[in-house]
């Protein structure tokens, strides 16, 4: 397997496999590409692999459907197990933008700042958890902050590498339990992001929101009580 | 390559070693001889219905998929450009979808597209077998009639709020062997 190709710049190189930086078909363009997996008989790996590259482009297609803004796929290549997106540009994570914020401002003036922007995570979370997206790594790595020039905030979701589509409370609630997590462990005042994004969670999963929550206390007790034990 | 600057050109996925040139024309008054021509096979080349494109982009999608198909002996079709033709269409239905985003014997808008090998293009000579006005790609803003792109791609009003509809439509061209709408 080549390590380059062609006008394409590695950017990441993860457990699972690599993200390459470049343009494809006139547009900027993410390359996502799996690894085989040596441990497992190859035909067992190409099976699997196809079904999860499936699985992470359902998603992302069924999210837009959704109302949630995601990249645009130009191609899903299973032979050569990669995915063609559109690179999100100009764009930074969501974690880049909590943490930017905190540290140019004080407290109540972050959290002016932030507000908007943790009231569309909420939104957007909300939209998926209304269609049965259940996105499977909902951190705010996974989310590109994005504004125009008229001031819009648009954010987009990425990452739907473990993601599937079920009507699932408790895999909902771990979604917002991994979100909750990501939060607290990278930003110090994110106790009242949390609060914020809740909100408008709420108001985008009307229907389901209430089981949801009750399976988010139980996560998060069980979570509590591994922290303590372990 | 085409020297006119109507037409558009992009490179397909280098393994394809081929690229796509498209061009747009308007009052097409011999389209029941041109798509006999193509049918035949004594015009290479792809006419697609006008109407239903949004962007060259879109066209661009689907032709490097179908390239790629060309490429690794996977097409489902006769031909690379029937091929493009079925890759337009979110269908799994071969004639269905030829029918749809081929052109029609009144149809006035047409857009084609050829695949070439990087050095030389073969547009020039089809457009000469074509009786209309060249237009530029931007025209298809005039011409798309968006209504029916979002009836054809399955677009619902919820999408459509926060996605454009380029987006929507590649990304259904680009998977839809394996997502149903
Ligand atoms: N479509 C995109 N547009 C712009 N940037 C992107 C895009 N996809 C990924 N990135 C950038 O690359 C980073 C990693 O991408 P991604 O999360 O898809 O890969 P990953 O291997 O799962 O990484 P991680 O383990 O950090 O989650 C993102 O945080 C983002 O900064
Ligand atoms: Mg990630």
């Amino acid at each position: 397997m080549s390590t380059e190709f062609q006008g394409f710049e590695l950017i990441k190189q993860g457990a699972e496999g690599r993200l390459f930086r470049g343009s494809y078909l006139g547009k900027p363009t993410i390359v996502k590409e799996r690894f085989r997996k040596t441990y497992r008989h190859p035909d067992l790996d190409d099976y699997l692999t196809k079904e999860r590259m499936k699985a992470e482009a359902r998603a992302i297609v069924r999210s837009k459907a959704a109302g949630v803004r995601t990249p645009s796929i130009f191609l899903v290549d299973f032979e050569r197990r990669r995915i063609y997106m559109e690179d999100i540009k100009p764009s930074i994570t969501v974690k880049k933008f909590i943490t930017d914020s905190l540290l140019g401002c004080s407290g109540e003036d972050a959290l002016g700042k932030i507000k908007p922007v943790a009231l569309e995570v909420g939104s957007i979370v909300g939209k998926l958890h209304a269609h049965n997206i259940i996105h499977g790594d909902l951190t705010t790595s996974n989310m590109l902050y994005s504004i125009s020039e008229d001031g819009q905030i648009t954010v987009t979701l990425i990452d739907f590498g473990l993601s599937h589509v079920e009507n699932s409370a408790e895999d909902k609630g771990v979604d917002l339990y991994v979100l909750e997590r990501a939060l607290l462990s990278t930003h110090a005042n994110a106790d009242k992001l949390f609060p914020i994004i809740m909100q408008s969670y709420k108001k985008a999963n009307n229907k389901d929101s209430k089981t949801v929550l009750d399976k988010f206390e139980d996560v998060r007790a069980r979570g509590r009580k591994r922290t303590m034990v372990g | 390559m085409s020297d006119d600057l109507n037409v558009f050109c992009e490179e397909l996925d280098s393994c394809t070693g081929l690229r796509i040139s498209i061009a747009l024309l308007r009052n097409v008054e011999n389209s029941k001889d041109v798509k006999a021509k193509v049918m035949s096979g004594s015009l290479q080349c792809a006419v697609i219905k006008a109407s239903l494109i949004v962007d060259p982009c879109q066209v661009v999608v689907a032709a490097n998929r179908a390239a790629i198909g060309l490429s690794t002996g996977t097409m489902v079709t006769r031909s690379v450009y029937t091929e493009l033709l079925f890759n337009l269409s979110i269908s799994k239905n071969i004639s269905q979808s030829l029918i749809k985003f081929g052109v029609h014997e009144d149809d006035q808008d047409i857009l084609v597209a050829t695949f070439d090998k990087q050095d030389a293009s073969s547009i020039d000579s089809v457009l000469s077998e074509i009786v209309g006005r060249l237009v530029p790609l931007s025209e298809l803003r005039n011409i798309c009639d968006r209504k029916l792109v979002c009836k054809s791609y399955k677009v619902g009003d919820l999408e459509a709020k926060t996605t454009t509809l380029l987006d929507s439509v590649v990304s259904r061209i680009a998977t839809s062997e394996f997502v149903s709408h």
